[in-house]
């Protein structure tokens, strides 16, 4: 029986292994490496990466200046409705993206909530780069948000209280004290968000449309080119999956560096198991 | 002269805790099981927890009444934290600076200097202890406040760390008010000692006060002392007859009747193999449960009560567990509490 069950539990493994890996094997697999640094030169894919490049960043830094100091309020304050908000936040994982697409057009949309107002202020977002930007931040942000707050739920209550001791108000606690200390877990769920804004699609297509060199994102230009130049929406593809690898290695750094910040004791450095 | 005075009143989840007590330039110790509501007097004190009501004032300055609460970074206090709570992340010197003020000596006066740029994690209990006292003191606050000072340190290091505790708070000469689950550390440290219990200061006094005349038995067993359960009578010649809720009878020179506390402090109690011929009145027959040597006595537990006894005593008597053995001791060393 013992034999039995290992061998199921070892092919199990090779089915889930095989299954994650043939995809992204197979996209390399048809793009050879001169090939692939070819498709990139090319105009749609250049004007892409620059829309997502610069949508990611704006709607990123809005999220790291908003969602920081929202996520500590959550963690430090106990208050009625807590739960409910921290609920709230993540309601954005569980929508499907083509329903915050949606959503995001019945608020900010010409014919929207607030689209009166934003017509009077002569501001119009929806298909403009600024819709790019809220649909990114908007399904990146819960990624971040929730990070964020168990960061700062690690950090222990009494240095914050013996900063306020020590004289230092409540800006010089977060910069000097909350912040260092939970910067490791931020910056894991840093890196987590900018992966989900990159590679945001659903909401991005419904309320910012495709257009090349102004709301066409990578995700979108691989969905553009698949049916034209296929060797361009594996190219990208291709980016795509390195740009991830990336980010699991750089999770795995802030993991580490969590790790060490708690731990009292410093790993030798010269150690290596 | 610096004085700190408080009268609060301070929420817990299971009572509210309400203290009256006015510290100057000594060291008081809040004693008391843990859940007594210690450390939250001092957090209240420091502006980290909000009283339900009370006064707070350091010399002239109020820092709490019904108008007025500064923030904890408006009191001039030193905190010393349970654990010390030293920041992780900085050097020893970025500690002890974080007020803002330069260390000034402090860490060649806690022989700290030497590690200025190491981290708390590398560092010993009574390192850390010296490090967080120095973070304490660099902002140079009017009161000092110590939550377990002693409880992050091994039993080792304890006693050298302790006399070394002592002598500082001597020099600095600030109220200082410490909070502590040890009835032997606050007698090493402190002045004075108050004894919480349920949110309620018991006694306060010296340690030889509350070891002498224990208001009642949370003190008396928080001193340290045996405090065993009977019903006693007026017996002839002057003395009172007690009968203890275990079956014996002990004589006590303290005049008491109805239902008591009898207080015996271990280091009275003596113990041999058989019923001495002595001037002590009181001989119990019981069983060793355990035998335990501290420095240079020995803490001999019975079923009953616990005696303390010289090394030199436990070896010549060969004591060990389950051996029956007398406990003797004098009707005076006897205190009687009525119970109420």
């Amino acid at each position: 029986m013992r034999a039995l069950f290992g061998a199921v539990t070892a092919a199990a493994l090779a089915v889930v292994f095989a299954f994650l890996l043939l995809p992204i094997v197979a996209i390399f697999l048809r793009v050879p490496f001169g090939d692939l640094l070819a498709a990139l030169g090319n105009d749609v894919t250049r004007d892409a990466l620059v829309v997502s490049l610069k949508t990611s960043a704006i709607a990123h830094a809005a999220v790291l200046v908003f969602g920081t100091p929202a996520a500590y309020f959550l963690a430090r304050h106990r208050f009625r409705g807590r739960g409910a908000a921290l609920t709230l936040v993540e309601l954005p994982l569980v929508l499907p993206p083509a329903v915050a697409g949606i959503g995001l057009l019945a608020a900010f949309g010409r014919l929207g909530l607030l689209g009166d107002e934003l017509n009077a202020l002569g501001i119009q977002i929806g298909f403009t780069q600024t819709a790019v930007v809220l649909a990114v931040a908007f399904v990146e942000s819960p990624f971040y948000v929730r990070g964020a707050v168990a960061a700062f739920e690690a950090v222990d209550g009494n240095l914050l209280a013996a900063a306020r001791t020590l004289g230092a108000g409540p800006w010089r606690v977060l910069l000097r004290v909350a912040l260092p200390l939970a910067g490791a877990g931020l910056g894991a769920a840093s890196a987590l968000a900018l992966a989900r804004g990159l590679g945001e699609f659903g909401a991005t297509i419904i309320f910012a449309g495709s257009l090349q060199g102004v709301t066409q994102t990578l995700p979108l230009a691989i969905y553009a080119q698949f049916d034209q130049n296929f060797d361009v929406a594996l190219a990208i593809g291709a980016l795509f999956i390195l740009v991830g690898l990336g980010i699991l290695v750089l999770l795995k750094v802030f993991g580490w560096l969590r790790f060490a910040s708690i731990s009292p004791f410093r790993p030798a450095a010269s150690t290596s198991s | 002269m610096a004085s700190l005075r408080f009268d609060l009143a301070v929420p817990t989840r299971s009572f509210d805790v309400e203290l009256a007590l006015e510290v100057g330039a000594e060291t008081v110790a809040l004693v008391g099981p843990s859940g007594a509501g210690k450390t939250t007097v001092l957090r209240a004190l420091a502006g980290l927890a909000r009283p339900a009501r009370g006064r707070i004032a350091c010399d002239e300055k109020v820092w709490f009444d019904g108008d007025v609460n500064l923030r904890p970074e408006q009191r001039s206090i030193g905190f010393v934290f349970q654990d010390y709570a030293l920041f992780p992340h900085l050097t020893v010197e970025r500690n002890v600076t974080f007020g803002g003020r330069a260390a000034d000596g402090l860490l060649e006066r806690l022989r700290i200097a030497h590690l200025a740029q190491a981290k708390p994690g590398d560092l010993s209990g009574g390192e850390r202890q010296r490090v967080a006292l120095a973070r304490a003191l660099a902002r140079r606050p009017s009161v000092l406040l110590l939550d377990e000072p002693m409880g992050a340190l091994d039993p080792h290091t304890r006693a050298s760390v302790r006399g070394e505790l002592h002598d500082f708070l001597r020099e600095l000469r600030l109220p200082t008010l410490l909070v502590t689950h040890d009835f032997e550390d606050a007698a090493a440290l402190a002045d004075r000692i108050g004894v919480l219990s349920n949110g309620r200061l018991r006694q306060l006094g010296t340690a030889a006060e509350l070891l002498g005349a224990p208001a009642d038995e949370v003190v008396a067993s928080f001193a340290g002392a045996n405090v065993l359960r009977g019903t006693a009578a007026v017996a002839p010649s002057a003395l009172t007859v007690v009968r203890l809720d275990g079956g014996a009878t002990i004589y006590a020179a303290d005049e008491a009747v109805g239902e008591v506390d009898v207080v015996l402090y271990p280091w009275d109690v003596s113990l041999g193999l058989t019923a001495p011929d002595d001037s002590a009145l009181n001989h119990l027959a019981d069983d060793i449960v355990s035998v335990a040597r501290l420095g240079n006595r020995v803490r001999v537990r019975l079923r009953a009560l616990t005696a303390e006894i010289t090394v030199a005593s436990a070896d010549r008597l060969a004591l060990e567990p389950g051996q029956r053995v007398v406990a003797s001791f004098k009707a005076t060393a006897i205190r009687l509490l009525a119970r109420t």
